[in-house]
């Protein structure tokens, strides 16, 4: 089991599939995290040197959902000013005490027109090790 | 494990043993070998250096990245130390290199990834006069869309675990239907054009199977799914559940033993919102209130023709009167500071000569000064700084009136062979003294903070239905040292003095229960009060049925309007029954009507704790005590009262000198009062005003606004 993303502070909900956004804008409250506090990631790039983000990524970019419609922050105060990066540090431990909270609130600026999927939210390539 | 790269790699263009290499050496140098696979995870790695005599210092070596993607260059670090004039710095050197790189696909790198998948609105089309749709179920990840068969349901509600159940025709074969417990459910409607195309989806529910069924007669496996809502709190810390639930939780207010969902509870009891589960199975948290406007809105004709029904809150479900009596009790550390004064004589001018006449015609043993101090260490208070005295006369010859000439403070002791007269030593004598005594003890004090929150709208139509809590938050502090604690240095800094010599500190500062956490206590009962009075108004329901109605969700505002019954409010339910058989979708919707039924003309308080109430008056006590001169050994001198305080002396009696009738002197006369010699100083008893518990209440009342959502029926 990898880290991931869950949709609980227990780390007992994986989310399994995607974010749906049925209706706009709509706010999610993820954690990225391992189950075992024997595990750690770092960058797979620059390991322990560069920060793992969590970040907004078009696969169309310049059609559909432009990456400002997700906004990202570590508290629903912040969405508000929220950006399309967070930045967890240069390494995240395992369980629940090293998982990262965050929120991603998602706004349909094309106002619920049609389905899409271009807009990812992502960590860059992670290196599991065993703490 | 497979292994790459040459084995081994060959000789790297840099570096040579006369210590020529590039023009400006760099610590990282590289070299290239291709990996043909993914990327790959570093575990292990073996490289022999062979260096030349003149780089004999120790090797460097780096596998910085870890990880290769396909065609990525492995980068080989690879640096040692030398000093050229005394310096050292890194030079690439590598003569040759060897290494076997063993890779673990296990470890390979990876993201953590989510599409965001925007669903465009549907509620168009699925109320539209013709729905073609279908569902797509999986369970366990697996597809059993077309293995269902009959209803499958989906209900929803504020604070409750979201519930689905549906009926599953198994594979053929043997089949261990507990195998599907705890597996993951999901249910998504699609919306289908007629020719039977996918247009849209929608996820509506994602759960787990709690139960299944085996009807052996129809060959059906009956599955219940639940999103566990009390199991998922029961799981996590009060930490985590933090993090998930507004509000605020206190052991003071709830109780200590409170865990996962009951504390989830605790603090959502603080807010005016509903915990429930969407349908991705997030928690939601989310207001009880409606909207002003509705998200949606239902006429006769948009919804099915089950008669809507309207359910009145039942008078004795409504609270609109909250009584909270809330007690803060804690130990108020009291100082008092008495002076006491002992002054009998007067020393000045002609009152001076006066006393010390008196006092030579008839005299008595003058007042130690280390009986002053015995006493003043004696009597249970803690003397504060030196006790001053007042010497006795100073030596001189006195006019006593009448050419009375007396001589005092002179003696006449042997200097060599001849008798001296010099001047007395009286200094461990006194005629007078006074010091300052301080004591410590504790009081108990309660504040009573009487706080009553009401709906005043609802009271004036259907009266006072009272609801009353109490609470009680008492101070931790161990104050057991303080009244030992009293030294010679006075009051304790920040101490509140009330009356001249006179103190206190309330013993308000603990982390546990100090006056911070009163506060947070106030306005947590006052958050509770309020959202209960907000919550027990919302108790008539409306519930109508219409198509399918996958917008709906519970934290909106949806209005009825019906020739019969228009009706605005925040969804509290929503029940989904999907017809497989019969080709019928629809959703029952049940809204939660807030209402008061008054005039709306009352305006709300602010959830304001009440100012600390003012302590209660005291009356000031005493803080000087006067101690007296008593002399007896005389036949008028008057018996010793029971509360004598000051210096006790008996007039001296010399058969030689007094004057007849010597009886009237002599202390074998049984009449005749003597008193002995001592010192006593007597400390005021302290009042129990200033000891009892005391007890001071504030009281305020608060006013609650519910809102009052739109009811209308008309015959």
């Amino acid at each position: 089991m990898p880290f991931q993303f869950y949709t609980d502070a227990g780390l007992t909900s994986a989310l399994t599939g995607n974010l749906e956004v049925n209706t706009s804008p709509t706010t999610f409250h993820l954690w990225l995290g391992h189950t075992s506090t024997g595990k750690k990631v770092e960058t797979a790039t620059g390991s322990g040197v560069n920060n793992i983000t969590i970040a907004v990524y078009d696969s169309a970019t310049g059609s559909g959902h432009p990456t400002t419609d997700v906004k990202l922050a570590t508290t629903t105060g912040g969405l508000g000013a929220g950006g399309q990066s967070l930045t967890i540090g240069t390494s995240l431990n395992g369980g629940t005490a090293g998982a990262y909270e965050f929120y991603c609130k998602v706004t349909d600026s094309l106002g619920g027109a049609g389905a899409s999927t271009e807009l990812t939210i992502e960590t860059p390539n992670l290196v599991e090790t065993s703490i | 494990m497979p292994t790459y790269g040459g084995q081994p790699f060959e000789p790297l263009p840099f570096g040579d043993e006369l210590g020529g290499g590039p023009t400006n050496p760099e610590y990282v140098v590289s070299a290239t070998i291709s990996i043909d696979t993914r990327p790959r995870y570093v575990v292990d790695a073996t490289i022999a250096i062979d260096t030349r005599p003149r780089y004999a210092a120790e090797a460097i070596v780096e596998f910085p990245p870890l990880t290769y993607a396909v065609g990525t260059a492995i980068e080989i670090n690879v640096g040692t130390s030398y000093s050229v004039s005394g310096t050292i710095e890194f030079l690439p050197y590598i003569y040759a290199v060897s290494a076997t790189v063993e890779f673990d696909p296990a470890s390979a790198p990876y993201k953590a990834s989510a599409t965001v998948s925007f669903r465009p609105d549907v509620h168009a089309a699925a109320n539209a006069a013709t729905v073609w749709w279908n569902l797509s179920v999986t369970l366990g990840g697996t597809d059993i869309t077309t293995r269902l068969t009959g209803d499958v349901t989906v209900e929803r509600e504020e604070d409750a675990s979201a519930l689905a159940s549906l009926v599953y025709v198994p594979t053929t074969g043997s089949l261990d239907p507990l195998m599907w417990l705890g597996k993951e459910v999901k249910i998504w409607w699609i919306q289908l054009n007629s020719a039977g195309v996918e247009q849209n989806r929608r996820l509506r529910y994602t759960g787990l199977v709690s139960d299944t069924q085996w009807d052996a007669d129809n060959r059906t496996v009956a599955i219940q799914c639940t999103t566990d809502l009390q199991g998922l709190f029961d799981r996590l810390t009060r930490a985590q559940i933090d993090e998930m639930v507004p509000g605020s939780w206190s052991e003071w207010v709830f109780s200590e033993d409170s865990r996962g969902w009951s504390y989830a509870e605790d603090r959502q009891s603080t807010t005016e919102n509903s915990i429930w589960h969407d349908e991705m199975r997030m928690v939601q948290n989310t207001s009880v209130r409606a909207a002003v406007s509705p998200t949606y809105t239902f006429g006769d004709d948009d919804r099915l023709e089950d008669q809507a029904q309207l359910e009145y809150a039942d008078r004795q479900s409504i609270t609109n009167v909250m009584n909270i009596a809330l007690d803060y009790r804690f130990e108020r550390k009291r100082h008092r500071e008495v002076t006491f004064s002992w002054q009998p004589y007067s020393v000045v001018g002609s009152g001076g000569v006066a006393s010390l006449c008196m006092y030579l015609n008839d005299p008595y043993p003058l007042c130690q000064r280390s009986m002053v101090e015995s006493a003043a260490n004696g009597n249970g208070w803690v003397l504060q700084g030196e006790i001053r005295y007042i010497p006795v006369w100073p030596a001189g010859s006195y006019n006593c009136g009448g050419g009375d000439l007396k001589v005092w403070g002179f003696e006449e002791v042997p200097w060599g062979q001849y008798i001296v007269t010099r001047k007395q030593n009286f200094t461990q004598w006194c005629i007078g003294a006074w010091w300052k005594s301080a004591k410590r003890w504790l009081q108990t004090v309660t504040e009573t903070y009487s706080l009553q929150v009401r709906c005043s709208d609802s009271v004036d139509e259907i009266g006072e239905l009272v609801d009353s809590i109490d609470y009680g938050v008492e101070s931790q502090a161990d104050n057991s040292g303080w009244e030992s604690s009293l030294d010679d240095t006075g009051y304790p800094a920040g101490s509140l003095v009330i009356n001249f010599g006179d103190y206190y500190l309330d013993s308000t500062e603990d982390d546990s229960a100090g006056r911070d956490v009163l506060d947070d206590v106030q306005d947590m009962v006052l958050a509770i009060a309020s959202a209960n009075l907000v919550r027990a108004h919302r108790n008539t329901g409306v519930t109508f049925r219409a198509p399918f109605q996958p917008m709906v969700r519970l934290d909106q505002t949806i209005k009825l309007d019906s020739a019969g019954l228009v009706a605005q409010g925040k969804v509290r339910r929503i029940a989904d029954t999907f017809g497989l058989e019969s080709g019928e979708a629809s959703t029952e919707i049940e809204l939660a009507i807030s209402r008061h039924n008054g005039t709306g003309l009352y305006t709300p308080s602010a959830l304001t704790p009440p100012a600390q109430p003012a302590p209660p008056t005291e009356t000031p006590p005493s803080t000087r005590v006067h101690l007296d001169l008593y002399l007896g050994g005389r036949l008028a001198s008057p018996s010793l009262p029971e509360d004598a305080n000051g210096y006790l002396a008996d007039y001296q009696y010399d058969p030689d000198t007094v004057l007849v009738p010597n009886w009237y002197y002599n202390p074998d006369n049984p009449n005749v009062k003597t008193y002995g010699q001592q010192f006593i100083a007597i400390a005021p008893d302290i009042d129990e005003a200033y000891t009892d518990p005391a007890e001071v209440t504030a009281t305020q009342v608060y006013e609650v606004v519910v809102p009052e959502d739109l009811l209308e029926l008309t015959a």
